[in-house]
């Protein structure tokens, strides 16, 4: 393997993050979204003679990324669950601010995460860690599931506002 | 209604919907006409995703979905059209083992019990086939979906991109592969991987299904075997370890009439055109290989010879820093180098060594050429059954040292099995012929001996093929061999420089 592929696959395994929280956002189901993904990696593969190394990756990829979620949407037309095709194109359009939040929340996730209360917290790592659903959380925890999903809820807001004023601290502003 | 002109708590809402999969028709509609309001409705869409996705990648541990793996494997949406029959009695097995390891824990934990009933099971994620773990510290590798949560589990249809180091795959039905980086290959089922860049090496002898794998280029079939292939934009590389592969050349197009056997020892490269050429030289990486010690500085860099027959696959394999007591002696024998009653000579262990193939020892104008990266003793041990040939009396003095091999030979009815550790099971006794090599070049080495005993003769000969072994110099004796004009210091060994033997 040369060195270019040896970097293509460097790159390709640093963009998995972004390009999943960016197919997950477009795509109505978890399991879609990881075989749109396993698709767009192969399509990625395949045309990398196309690629310079001196172009950005993430831009690059995101444009196979949409391709493929659009190619979803045509062949699971009955599924009511896609957005129309007009608020995908805005989605897609607005996903390059998005980009640095999401590399941001890399950084401050964890602490904004020890800032929770004990409640959100717990609720969270139920959610995330165990991969519990809300129903199982709440039969765990034996509260109502609308009461789970408003602690879900506040904690999730909780983390985006945290992680939104670490962006605005260091950015200085 | 928010100062931005649209409903940012119903926003959160259905978007946390989405995000946990709850989200209805109408609720999508809402979400649709929400987004389609306004720039900063969509950035905070955005922002609690990605907030939902970190958090999936960033807290998830290993799945508990360990038990329902043969009811997934069932799923249409995954079943493969080849091999059914094999893997729904794999999926049975695994039934039966995952049931029978449940009850037992569960009756040593009761508690797991209830832990189990309350573990969601995704019905419509593949089926797991095996984990991934990692060899060594430095393994980074993504199947390309919410990583983290399941970085150990493969499933079927699961491509995996390994970065950086190398890993071990471990499917159901035992059989063990080394992936080594770079590389990407996608799992299609428990008996079938494709390969489309990089190293793998397969392990099966002890499986219960073997693993298939497919490139480009050509479709491995192994039947109870080690092998590896390595597969590239022009080539694909399949060697066999052990055992024996069944290899398609042409599975890409499925004509699928011209498979051909290749065994133990054989290594062979398929081109672009399909065409089959014979790899000469294998050197495994010291992970693929399982080899404890590393050798940053290989002495032996390539092995070549003069045999040409088109049907003929033989490899050398060149294991760096490989001699010691038990090291394979042949590519197409289980034969162990030992020490004969005590351990073989010191100067012989952590050499890189020649496993030679076995079938060689009869071919008359047989021609090795070593490529020798620095300065070092080169030792050729020889059969003591065959009377030592002319070229190695002119190049080489025999130590007067002797080392054993310990053969397996599963031919015979007790099938003869080889035993760990010096002065144990050994058959035959080789001489230690050596020279010195005070450049680094090519030497040529010539045919094995003659049998001292005429009676036998041909590929049935009851002698083996010479091994080859090489020690590097250090600074210091390459330093005091370079002095000529002090023999005090050689006379016990034979000067040749590379020149002298071209």
């Amino acid at each position: 393997m040369n060195q270019d592929d040896e970097e293509f696959i460097r790159r390709m395994t640093s963009s998995q993050r972004q390009l999943r929280a960016f197919i997950h956002g477009l795509v109505p189901h978890q399991v879609d979204a990881d075989d749109v993904l396993q698709e767009v990696n192969m399509a990625l593969w395949r045309k990398r003679e196309k690629y310079d190394l001196s172009q950005d990756f993430l831009r690059w990829a995101f444009g196979f990324a949409s391709l493929e979620v659009r190619g979803l949407r045509s062949r699971m037309s009955r599924d009511r669950l896609w957005f129309n095709d007009s608020v995908i194109d805005s989605l897609v359009e607005e996903w390059p601010s998005v980009g640095a939040f999401l590399e941001d929340s890399h950084r401050s996730l964890r602490n904004c995460i020890q800032k929770l209360g004990e409640v959100e917290r717990r609720a969270v790592e139920s959610r995330y860690s165990k991969r519990l659903s809300v129903d199982q959380i709440a039969e765990l925890t034996e509260r109502p599931a609308s009461t789970v999903y408003k602690i879900l809820n506040r904690a999730r807001e909780s983390l985006r506002g945290c992680i939104e004023r670490s962006r605005l601290q260091s950015d200085g502003r | 209604m928010n100062d931005k002109g649209f409903d940012g708590e119903r926003l959160r809402s259905l978007t946390l919907q989405k995000c946990d999969g709850t989200i209805e028709e109408d609720g999508t509609n809402e979400l649709c006409d929400l987004l389609s309001e306004s720039s900063e409705a969509r950035e905070l869409y955005w922002q609690i995703i990605a907030v939902h996705c970190q958090l999936d990648w960033e807290l998830g541990g290993p799945s508990a979905v360990d038990a329902p793996i043969a009811v997934r494997a069932s799923d249409d949406r995954f079943s493969s059209n080849y091999r059914v029959g094999a893997k729904l009695f794999l999926a049975a097995c695994v039934l039966v083992a995952a049931s029978t390891a449940f009850w037992l824990y569960v009756g040593r934990h009761p508690a797991a019990l209830d832990d189990q009933l309350h573990v969601k099971v995704e019905t419509r994620d593949a089926p797991v086939l095996g984990t991934v773990a990692a060899l060594g510290t430095d393994a980074k590798w993504t199947f390309g979906r919410s990583a983290e949560r399941d970085s150990n589990e493969i499933r079927q249809g699961d491509t995996i991109w390994l970065e950086k180091g190398a890993v071990e795959l471990k499917l159901v039905g035992n059989s063990v592969a080394k992936l080594e980086s770079p590389l990407i290959a996608s799992l299609q089922s428990a008996d079938r991987l494709r390969l489309l860049k990089g190293m793998i090496k397969v392990d099966s002898v002890d499986s219960m299904q073997g693993l298939t794998i497919e490139t480009d280029l050509a479709e491995v079939v192994e039947l109870g075997t080690t092998y590896s292939v390595k597969a590239s934009d022009d080539s694909t590389d399949i060697v066999v370890f052990d055992g024996s592969v069944a290899l398609n050349p042409s599975a890409e197009d499925d004509r699928g009439t011209s498979i051909e056997h290749f065994h133990s020892g054989e290594a062979v490269r398929v081109g672009v055109d399909k065409s089959l050429s014979r790899i000469v030289s294998v050197q495994q990486s010291s992970v693929l290989a399982s080899r404890r010690n590393k050798t940053m500085l290989p002495v032996i860099s390539a092995v070549a010879d003069d045999n040409s027959r088109h049907d003929f696959y033989n490899f050398y394999e060149i294991v760096p820093g490989g001699m010691e007591e038990d090291a394979e002696a042949f590519v197409d024998r289980r034969h162990q180098w030992n020490g004969i009653k005590e351990p073989m000579p010191s100067y012989l262990v952590g050499g890189d060594y020649v496993k030679t193939f076995n079938d060689d020892k009869v071919t008359k104008e047989l021609q090795i050429q070593l490529e020798l990266a620095r300065p070092c003793s080169l030792y050729v041990l020889l059969d003591n059954r065959v009377a030592a040939p002319d070229w190695l009396k002119a190049s080489f003095d025999d130590t007067g040292d002797d080392i054993g091999v310990d053969e397996h030979l599963k031919h015979l009815p007790n099938r003869k099995q080889i035993v760990v550790g010096f002065g144990k099971s050994i058959d035959r006794t080789h001489s230690i012929w050596r020279r010195e090599v005070l450049q680094p070049g090519r030497i040529t080495l010539g045919p094995n001996g003659s049998l001292k005993d005429s009676s036998h003769q041909g590929q049935d000969s009851p002698s083996n093929m010479y091994g080859i072994v090489a020690v590097a110099h250090s600074a210091s004796e390459s330093f005091q061999l370079a002095q000529v004009d002090r023999p005090v210091l050689i006379s016990h060994r034979r000067l040749i420089s590379i020149f002298d033997l071209q």
